[in-house]
């Protein structure tokens, strides 16, 4: 599973921070919070410029994840997937 | 305001010896064959490439192709084999639908431009990773469709598909 220990962290910690940091963005590397900030692009500047170019977590801070669309492949609509 | 716009042009052929073609007519049925295609290239962040030179490592060519628009898809996303040959890593992890429910896909984060238009690039763009099975289009000179551009990136232009005339508009 992809970036599971830093989802598992994430998870784990996302009532707390919902009080503190609704709508802000998390930057999770490993079990580590790094820090929160106003966009995904900020977090990621951050991110790289402290480990480079490695995995790590940015996700926005909300009480529920979105869920995206994407018909055209999962409906086999073109000759695609994912 | 500045606007792109796209219609396909069929290939004339032309024969040994003789005076180049004249210059095609818009082809209306490309559109409707193919959907609306634009150019792309998909490289690693600036950020990420600036990394890599602190380590003497050069940053990999971008990858060129065309990406399809695609007003049903939520988020847009990014050929496998460009996230491989990039060496993306990944920076989240994205909930899709499926027919069989919702499934986590990773996500990856790359710098786009839109080569020959005059579209603004970006310096930081969400893809997750799919897979475009190698697909080229003939009618485009057999150029590899590498993304599909959905409607976050959509959320920055006005789009007009105009089906009678065979061209669509992108306005910014």
């Amino acid at each position: 599973m992809i970036l599971e220990k830093e989802q598992a962290f994430f998870e784990a910690h996302r009532p707390e921070w919902l009080k503190y940091h609704q709508g802000k963005v998390a930057l999770v590397v490993g079990e580590e919070l790094i820090g929160v900030y106003d966009n995904a692009e900020a977090a990621f500047d951050a991110g790289v410029e402290r480990f480079g170019n490695v995995p790590m977590l940015i996700k926005q801070v909300q009480a529920t994840d979105p869920v995206a669309h994407i018909p055209a492949l999962f409906l086999g609509l073109m000759n695609a997937g994912i | 305001m500045p606007v792109f716009e796209f219609s396909f042009h069929a290939q004339a052929q032309q024969q040994q010896g003789a005076a180049p073609a004249p210059p095609a007519a818009p082809f209306a049925q490309g559109l409707l064959q193919c959907g609306p295609l634009l150019p792309v290239q998909i490289g690693i962040a600036t950020k990420v490439a600036a990394t890599l030179q602190k380590f003497g490592l050069a940053a990999p060519p971008p990858s060129i192709g065309l990406a399809l628009i695609d007003t049903g898809a939520t988020i847009s996303g990014v050929d496998k084999r460009v996230v491989s040959a990039l060496g993306l890593q990944p920076i989240s992890v994205q909930k899709v639908f499926t027919a069989r429910g919702s499934s986590e896909h990773p996500v990856y984060a790359a710098r786009y431009a839109f080569p020959n238009t005059n579209l603004p690039g970006m310096e930081f763009g969400r893809l997750l990773e799919i897979d475009l099975a190698d697909q080229k289009v003939p009618m485009m000179g057999n150029q590899p469709l590498i993304a599909i551009i959905g409607r976050e990136i959509l959320s920055r232009f006005i789009l007009i598909y105009n089906g009678p005339g065979g061209h669509y508009t992108l306005a910014f």
